[in-house]
């Protein structure tokens, strides 16, 4: 599924976060949009995920503008994970990655299909030996682990994710970039926010690179992550290279 | 292998449900049966099915069964209130009174008596009740604006509640009879001693039209343990829950407190207590904790019974004293949880 945005402008007390952001989000493909603290990322994945309302343009879901489906199907076609989310009691691990499938839900009960959906997405975040424990007890990157669970056991089309590996060990980080990479490649549009430039250049198909509410480059990650556009938006300098075929970047200097 | 518990829940959360249910109606009958005189339930039953009038007919008919329903069907709104408004403030320390229908429901009341209407008409008290309730939710929803946030309807209802207290007090203040000015004040303790079936009547479809709007916004509770945003995401319509939640509350608590006066801590207390068994699932502690609030305050009315004092115990003292220690152990307990 295919989620677009035409000439989005998000103003908040007249200050303009987005300016006329036209973008594609493509199936099957990883895409991160990156930028400077302040560019705008987040308020743009807020957009995409109807949490913040554009006062100019349209957000499309192959074709046919957001605002014209209904708030189920929407949950259903586009799941959201925030900027360190959060869960407010002490609920199990299961539980709360069941909550991802309250689109499907009519009544409190889950049936074999949601069943099987949350065995999943547990498996799939390396956290099927924790689904008894309650929430509150496990760490930072367990948590957090849950929570992408919980936004996967949603099967939607869309997955955004506001910074989704912030505070996971670098094992943990691999592993979810890589699942996150796997998951694009079974035709779901994955858009994440990332600050790590590394982890982008190594996993992202496309980036859309933003500063200040407005689109500088958009494109594969050698295309955008150029040493021109890290001086001018990122202020630094930069190294890069190749291993195993792979593109490699690693921020060095700031200018 | 992962083991899911789903099924096991479910089975606790029911088999939690019918321990409740079985000791409701055991200190159902047991109300029937306790109090200063002593009553032979055979007799008394006989009589009522005969249609004769005899004193344990009188005393089961007329003093202890409506004095029993309030107690089950009192409690039960107090507790499912007090669930639901911890679910949707997110909050343990959340109670019904916090949205001012408590004080509201109080000053209907007050207005009744201080007009001298519950003089001439015995159930213009309760009405007075709940028409304080809704009048004060129509406010609050007024003051909170369309798209009211939790936080706006929350200050909303605190400002609602201390106008209300101030009218209540100024009803006190003004009174030009110190009886009424008395008979204001004992109501306002919270007290079942002057229940009838009337009463039991005239609240009984508010009160079920609350629970309903209740528990039928149960499910998106849960969802709501992760935030509002998140929630949102979900598919919860944020707008329409809080108002169906914030109505559930008015209309069950609000005709609670015209009948009954204010009986504190209730909803506090039980919704918190009992969230341990539910495995901490705001969904599954509705129902569990409008049985725990009926058990507790038919306890409560009986104890006030037995309690050998010169006047009547009000039963609103009593759960204050109970639920104030109860209340200052949470709030210990959070700030250990804040600080760690």
């Amino acid at each position: 599924m295919t989620l677009r945005t035409s000439k989005l402008i998000v103003k908040v007390n007249n200050s303009t976060l987005l300016n006329n952001i036209s973008v594609n989000f493509s199936a099957g493909k990883l895409t991160g949009i990156i930028g400077p603290n302040g560019a705008g990322k987040s308020t743009l994945l807020r957009t995409l995920a109807g949490l913040q309302t554009q006062q100019h343009g349209n957000i499309f879901l192959d074709d046919k503008p957001t605002h014209e489906i209904s708030k189920k199907t929407l949950a259903q076609t586009i799941s959201y994970l925030p900027q360190s989310p959060e869960c407010h009691w002490a609920l199990t691990v299961e539980r709360v990655v069941s909550l991802g499938r309250f689109p499907y839900q009519t009544g409190r009960h889950l049936n074999q299909k949601d069943i099987n959906a949350i065995k999943e997405a547990c498996y799939a975040t390396d956290i099927q030996h924790l689904v008894e424990r309650p929430i509150h007890q496990l760490s930072g990157g367990e948590k957090a682990r849950v929570m992408l669970a919980r936004a996967l056991a949603t099967q939607a089309d869309i997955l955004l994710a506001d910074e989704p590996i912030v505070s996971l060990d670098p094992r943990h980080q691999l592993e979810i970039m890589a699942l996150l990479q796997t998951i694009a490649r079974t035709g779901k549009t994955i858009v994440l926010v990332l600050h790590e430039l590394h982890f982008v250049m190594r996993y992202c198909d496309e980036l859309i690179l933003l500063d200040k509410g407005l689109k500088i480059d958009e494109g594969d990650p050698p295309s955008v992550l150029t040493p021109q556009n890290l001086r001018s938006v990122y202020g630094i300098d930069s190294i890069s290279g190749q291993h195993q075929n792979k593109n490699w970047l690693l921020p060095w200097n700031p200018l | 292998m992962m083991s899911f518990t789903y099924l096991l829940e479910t089975k606790r959360e029911k088999r939690l449900v019918l321990f409740f249910l079985t000791v409701t109606i055991l200190l159902f009958f047991a109300s029937l049966l306790i109090g200063d005189t002593p009553l032979n339930i055979a007799p008394a039953l006989q009589a009522i099915f005969q249609g004769h009038h005899t004193i344990d007919q009188l005393i089961l008919q007329h003093i202890r069964l409506p004095r029993s329903l309030l107690a089950i069907i009192i409690g039960a709104s107090l507790g499912i209130a007090g669930a639901a408004l911890q679910g949707l403030l997110r909050n343990p320390l959340a109670e019904p009174g916090l949205i001012g229908v408590s004080a509201s429901a109080a000053l209907g009341a007050v207005i009744v008596f201080y007009s001298g209407l519950s003089l001439i008409f015995p159930l213009a008290l309760p009405l007075g009740g709940i028409t304080g309730a809704l009048l004060s939710v129509t406010m609050l929803f007024l003051l909170a604006g369309r798209n009211s946030s939790v936080l706006t309807l929350i200050l909303a209802g605190v400002a609602i509640s201390s106008l209300a207290g101030a009218l209540t007090a100024l009803a006190l203040n003004l009174s030009p009879n110190p009886y009424a000015s008395l008979e204001i004040f004992y109501w306002l303790m919270g007290s079942l001693s002057n229940a009838s079936l009337n009463h039991v009547w005239l609240i009984l479809v508010p009160t079920l039209l609350g629970w309903w709007l209740l528990i039928r916004s149960r499910a998106a509770l849960d969802v709501l343990s992760l935030g509002e945003e998140t929630a949102s995401t979900l598919g919860v319509n944020l707008s329409l829950l809080n108002k169906q939640l914030i109505l559930g509350v008015a209309l069950s608590v609000g005709a609670a407190v015209s009948v009954s006066g204010g009986i504190a801590f209730i909803g506090l207390i039980i919704p918190h207590l009992l969230r341990p068994f539910v495995a901490h699932r705001p969904s599954s502690l509705l129902i569990v904790s409008g049985l725990g609030g009926a058990a507790l305050l038919l306890i409560a009315d009986m104890t006030v019974r037995l309690v050998p004092t010169q006047q009547e115990l009000k039963i609103g003292v009593l759960t204050a004293l109970i639920g104030a220690p109860f209340f200052l152990r949470l709030i210990l307990s959070s700030r250990r949880e804040w600080l760690s």
